[in-house]
Parts: C-alpha cells; sequence; structure tokens
C-alpha cells in the first residue's frame, strides 16, 4: 500500500498551544479516525495539513510531494468542516459546484451528475443550505469536497452535533461513502466508539502530541498510556510490585494486591489496565480460586442501551467498573450501596510500565 | 398578570420612544400650509440645495463604501493585531467629535494653509475650501464611521470555517473576499450606506465651516432663517424633510430588495 499523507516530526502552534512532533502516515484507502479530549490539538494537526496553521517545523508529503507551505488552495485536499461550511448565498448546485471554477476536472458535469444522484441530492439542487436537513448539508459537504477528486479528506468532528444514536448510523455511512470513493481520510472525533467504527486505525492525541496509533483493537486492548486507557473507557489502576513468583506479579494497589503477569522486578511501578466487560459481579463469594478477588460496594449504576456500568467501590482509591447486560443487573438484583464481589482473570488484565 | 403589566409597561416606556422621533418631525411638516409648501418646493435656491445635498451625501457615502470596506475587512479579520483596538477606536472618534470641530480641524487640512490645502493651492492654484469637493469630505468624515462600524459587524460575523472551506475548495483569499465575504456582508453594507448617506445628508455643523456654498439643504434653511424668518425657514425645512424621507424610505426598499 502506497502512502498518501505523509507527516513527519511536524510542529505547529496555534495561539498557546502547539503540536509537537506528530507523525503519521496515512496510506491509499486508508481511514485514520484521531481521537483526543476538547483541546488535544486535533482540529489545529487537521488545520496544519490543509495549511491554515503555519507549520513550525517538520514536513508533509502528499503522493511524494512536499506541500508543507502551500498555500491552502493549492493543496488537492478536501475538508469537511464540522460547521460544514455550506455557502449560505449559494444554492446547493453553486455550492457543490463551487470548486470546479478553480480546479480543472475531467468530466466535471458527468462527475458532479453522478455524485448529485449517489447522494440521492437531484430535488435539492436550487435550495439553499438552510432550507436543507442536517444529514443533507452533510451529505452536499462531502460531494463538495469529493467532486474535486482530493487525494485526502480530512473530517473535523462532523458528527459531534448529532445524537448518539444518529451519530453511529451517520458515522457508518461516511465510512462506506468514504471507502466507496476510495478515498484516504482523517476523521477527527472525542468519542472512540466513533473512531472505532470509523478508523482503520486510530491515533490518540494529547495535549498536542500523538501517544499512541494502532488498530483499534490495540487501543482498546493494549493501551500504552493511561490517558488512552481512560479515553477507551478501560480500568486504569497503578501500583507496585511487591513480590514475584514465576510469571506471576503481585501488585500493592493500595490496601490491597492485584496478580498480574509480565516482565517486571520488585519495586517496578506499574499501570494496570482491565476492561469493564472483563470483571465478573456476584452478591455471593466466588467459588473460583481466582486471586484477583475483591470484595466493594455499588457507587454508581449506569444504564444506556441495553448495558449497565456499575462501579464498584473496593477501597478509598480504587473503584472498578464493571460492564453487564441489563439482563445480569436484573438477574443480580444490584442496587446502589449494596456490597458486591468482583472479579477478573490474570489473563484479562494489560499493564504497562509507569514512566 | 405580572407578565402583563410588565409587557404593557415595556410597551408604554417604547412608546415614548417612538413619539419622540416622531412628533416633532410631524409638527414639522404639517405646520407650515401646503401652498407654502410647494412654493417653497418651486424655489430654485431650494431645489439646487436639495440636488446638492442628494448628490454630494451619495458620492461620500460611495466613498466610504470604497475606502471602508477594506478597512472593515481588515479591522474584522484581526489583520492589526494589538492596535485593533486602537484603530478601531480612531475610526470611530467622529462620532465623539463635535462638528463644527471637526469642520475646522478639516479646515486646517484642506484650507489655504493647511496640510493638503497649501500644497495644492501652491502648486496647481486649487481652492479645496468652499467647493463640492470640502462638502463631500465634510459629510465623509462624520459619516464614514457609522459605515465601517456596521460592515466590520458584518465581516466578523462570518464563520471562519467558510472563508476557510472556499480556500480548500481552490479559491484564493482575493476570490475568497469578492466570492464569498462580500455577498455575505451585502446587507451590511447596504445598511452601512444608507446610515452614512443618512448622516452626510444631515450634516451641518462640519459642512457650514468648509464651504458655506455650494450651498446645501441645512445651510439653506439655516440660510432662510437668519435671513428671513422662522415661517419661511420652517416651509424649506418641511419640504426638505419631506425629500429626504422619501429618498431615505426609497433607498430602503431598494435596500431590501438587494439584500
Amino acid at each position: 500500500m502506497s502512502v498518501v499523507l505523509s507527516i513527519s516530526g511536524l510542529y505547529a502552534h496555534n495561539g498557546n498551544f502547539s503540536l509537537k512532533n506528530i507523525n503519521l502516515d496515512v496510506v491509499n484507502g486508508e481511514i485514520v479516525a484521531i481521537v483526543g479530549e476538547n483541546g488535544s490539538g486535533k482540529t489545529t494537526l487537521l488545520n496544519a495539513i490543509a495549511g491554515f496553521v503555519k507549520v513550525d517545523k517538520g514536513k508533509i508529503l502528499l503522493n511524494g510531494v512536499d506541500i508543507t507551505n502551500r498555500e491552502p488552495e493549492e493543496r488537492n485536499i478536501g475538508y469537511i468542516f464540522q460547521t460544514l461550511a455550506l455557502f449560505p448565498h449559494l444554492t446547493i448546485q453553486d455550492n457543490i459546484k463551487f470548486g470546479l471554477r478553480f480546479k480543472k476536472i475531467d468530466n466535471a458535469e458527468e462527475r458532479f451528475n453522478a455524485l448529485v444522484k449517489f447522494f440521492k441530492l437531484e430535488h435539492l439542487l436550487s435550495r439553499y443550505p438552510n432550507e436543507l436537513s442536517g444529514g443533507e448539508k452533510q451529505k452536499v459537504a462531502i460531494a463538495r469536497a469529493i467532486i474535486l477528486d482530493p487525494k485526502v479528506l480530512l473530517l473535523d468532528e462532523v458528527t459531534s452535533q448529532l445524537s448518539p444514536i444518529e451519530r453511529e448510523r451517520v458515522s457508518l455511512e461516511l465510512k462506506e461513502i468514504i471507502k466507496n470513493f476510495g478515498k484516504s481520510a482523517i476523521f477527527v472525533t472525542h468519542n472512540i466508539d466513533e473512531a472505532t467504527i470509523v478508523g482503520d486505525r486510530i491515533a490518540v492525541l494529547d495535549n498536542g502530541q500523538i501517544i499512541q496509533i494502532g488498530v483499534p483493537y490495540e487501543i482498546f486492548y493494549s493501551p500504552n498510556r493511561e490517558e488512552v486507557a481512560r479515553l477507551a473507557g478501560v480500568n486504569v489502576i497503578k501500583g507496585v510490585v511487591v513480590e514475584e513468583e514465576d510469571d506471576i506479579k503481585k501488585v500493592d494497589v493500595g490496601s490491597q494486591f492485584i496478580y498480574i503477569l509480565g516482565d517486571y522486578e520488585i519495586g517496578d511501578s506499574v499501570i494496570i489496565f482491565i476492561h469493564p466487560e472483563e470483571i465478573t459481579l456476584s452478591k455471593t463469594p466466588f467459588k473460583t480460586s481466582a486471586q484477583n478477588s475483591f470484595t466493594g460496594f455499588i457507587d454508581k449504576i449506569v444504564s444506556k442501551s441495553g448495558v449497565a456500568t456499575v462501579s464498584v467501590k473496593v477501597s478509598e482509591n480504587n473503584t472498578f467498573k464493571a460492564l453487564i447486560t441489563r439482563k445480569s443487573l436484573e438477574e443480580l438484583d444490584l442496587k446502589t450501596g449494596e456490597n458486591v464481589y468482583l472479579s477478573f482473570k490474570i489473563t484479562a488484565i494489560h499493564s504497562v510500565k509507569a514512566s | 398578570m405580572r407578565k402583563i403589566f410588565f409587557r404593557l409597561a415595556l410597551g408604554v416606556i417604547a412608546g415614548i420612544g417612538i413619539l419622540f422621533i416622531i412628533v416633532p418631525l410631524m409638527r414639522l411638516i404639517t405646520y407650515p400650509r401646503p401652498s407654502l409648501l410647494i412654493s417653497s418646493l418651486k424655489d430654485p435656491l431650494n431645489q439646487n440645495a436639495i440636488l446638492n445635498s442628494i448628490t454630494f451625501a451619495f458620492v461620500a457615502s460611495v466613498l466610504s463604501v470604497i475606502i471602508g470596506i477594506p478597512l472593515s475587512y481588515l479591522i474584522a479579520k484581526g489583520y492589526f493585531g494589538k492596535l485593533e483596538s486602537i484603530i478601531e477606536a480612531i475610526c470611530d472618534t467622529p462620532l465623539a467629535t463635535p462638528h463644527i470641530i471637526a469642520g475646522i480641524a478639516l479646515l486646517l487640512v484642506f484650507g489655504k494653509d493647511g496640510l493638503i490645502g497649501k500644497l495644492l493651492y501652491n502648486t496647481f492654484n486649487i481652492k479645496l475650501i468652499g467647493t463640492a469637493f470640502a462638502v463631500v469630505v465634510a459629510m465623509m468624515y462624520m459619516s464614514f464611521p457609522f459605515f465601517v462600524d456596521t460592515v466590520k459587524e458584518g465581516f466578523k460575523g462570518i464563520d471562519p470555517s467558510i472563508e476557510r472551506a472556499s480556500r480548500i475548495l481552490g479559491a484564493s483569499e482575493v476570490h475568497t473576499f469578492f466570492l464569498i465575504d462580500i455577498p455575505l456582508v451585502k446587507g451590511h453594507i447596504i445598511s452601512g450606506f444608507l446610515s452614512s448617506f443618512a448622516r452626510a445628508i444631515s450634516e451641518f455643523g462640519a459642512v457650514i465651516i468648509v464651504a458655506y456654498y455650494p450651498m446645501t439643504a441645512p445651510i439653506r434653511i439655516y440660510d432662510a432663517y437668519t435671513q428671513y424668518n422662522l415661517e419661511t425657514s420652517i416651509s424649506v425645512a418641511a419640504t426638505l424633510l419631506i425629500i429626504s424621507l422619501i429618498i431615505f424610505a426609497i433607498l430602503r426598499i431598494i435596500g431590501r430588495r438587494v439584500k
């Protein structure tokens, strides 16, 4: 697979905020989802790629051509903005055709007709953006970008104004559209679930730096930093290795111990990650000899879309979140404030040495 | 009940405000006999003064548009950086300057002994004071801030991502300015033009200092008042007011259609 967009050692700043040493390759037809909290630098990164934020250091190559210092209009990049940024004074037809005034595209009219048909916009061409629904506007914004056959598409939190249910559906549609047109894309979102749906790979951005990049599975099951784990909704427990027996290490996590596997030495500080769905809950003590068993009281229960997140406080410093089905929640008859037993397998734990 | 009382109170206060504006004007229009208004309208001196006012105010407003659009754009887009608030304050200075003082200040620049006036007089024997040029300059000086303030707010209100969308779709900064920014502030340009025209056509203090002649409508009213009597000046004033209101109404209608 050939690299379409290559960003190396990129430093840029916007006001007091800085992007630091961004390295990212996007291969042909790949969608990289960039996920991060608000203020992590996601939009600044897109704006640096598009040429709206000046690059202080580093390079941006598009199909091997250095575009680092090119004007935005000379980059051949498609950009779908969070606001969609349709031109309010132009009809939908003129919006879609806007870029054709400046860029020569072979069979432009055929391309226009094909896009209009694909997005089912035929009946909207003479309307103005304020007469369209949110979904229709989104299609227009995508058609307006794709008509110019950009090498790469940048999408900046385009679903952030939708409801969670709509967001999932639209994210999937966007992925299909991008794949259908064979485009490479960078899809920015603050929602890890959305990043998983859309991204072939996910890059986690924190405080202006990419702190982990990998396929969704890696981000979820092998986070390398506390920030990544928290973003993925994984339980994060910090502790110090106090004993070792063969491969099994006993980690002091405050007033309790967690047993983990890993190449650590006594005295090492470690960060332990446990997925909420790997935690089993019971109202009675477990009959198994699992080493990682705790008792605690239910601090909070949040039910959402057929699943429930149960927060169990096992000590002053440690609270585990367990994900169970709503049916299990009813069967176990769990209630806030009640005592509960929890357990997880040693093999379900992912851990890293704390830096 | 409290809600009704509150709205009623607001309505009464608003009504006082509207009456405050309209009563003096209605009184002026209805005061002279219609025959006096007609004869006043037939007076060539009045006709000339009205025509001068309309023409000069129009030219001053067009000049405000030509100079004001780039200035408003640069202010709104932050091109002046830390100097922005100073530049904005400078642009608004004429609003806080007594009109006669502004006239004297212009005299010191465009008068025979002024910075520019002296140069033109000595080099080309061109006199600016007491000419149509001086009237237009005085009108523009006093009305320019109205245009800049209105259009600046228009430019500031444009979502930056719309301009960025234009750029990434291939439009240069110049194309974006003419194809996106200007159409999006069209309404503000029209409003700014109307405000500036209204201000210019009514200017008296600054104009009388720099040019008594060619006589504009407000100076003609003042002239009638000082040379004849209040009755004469009232009929001239009422005639001019009616014409000004008609012009203003026409421009507003045109403006709304263009928007």
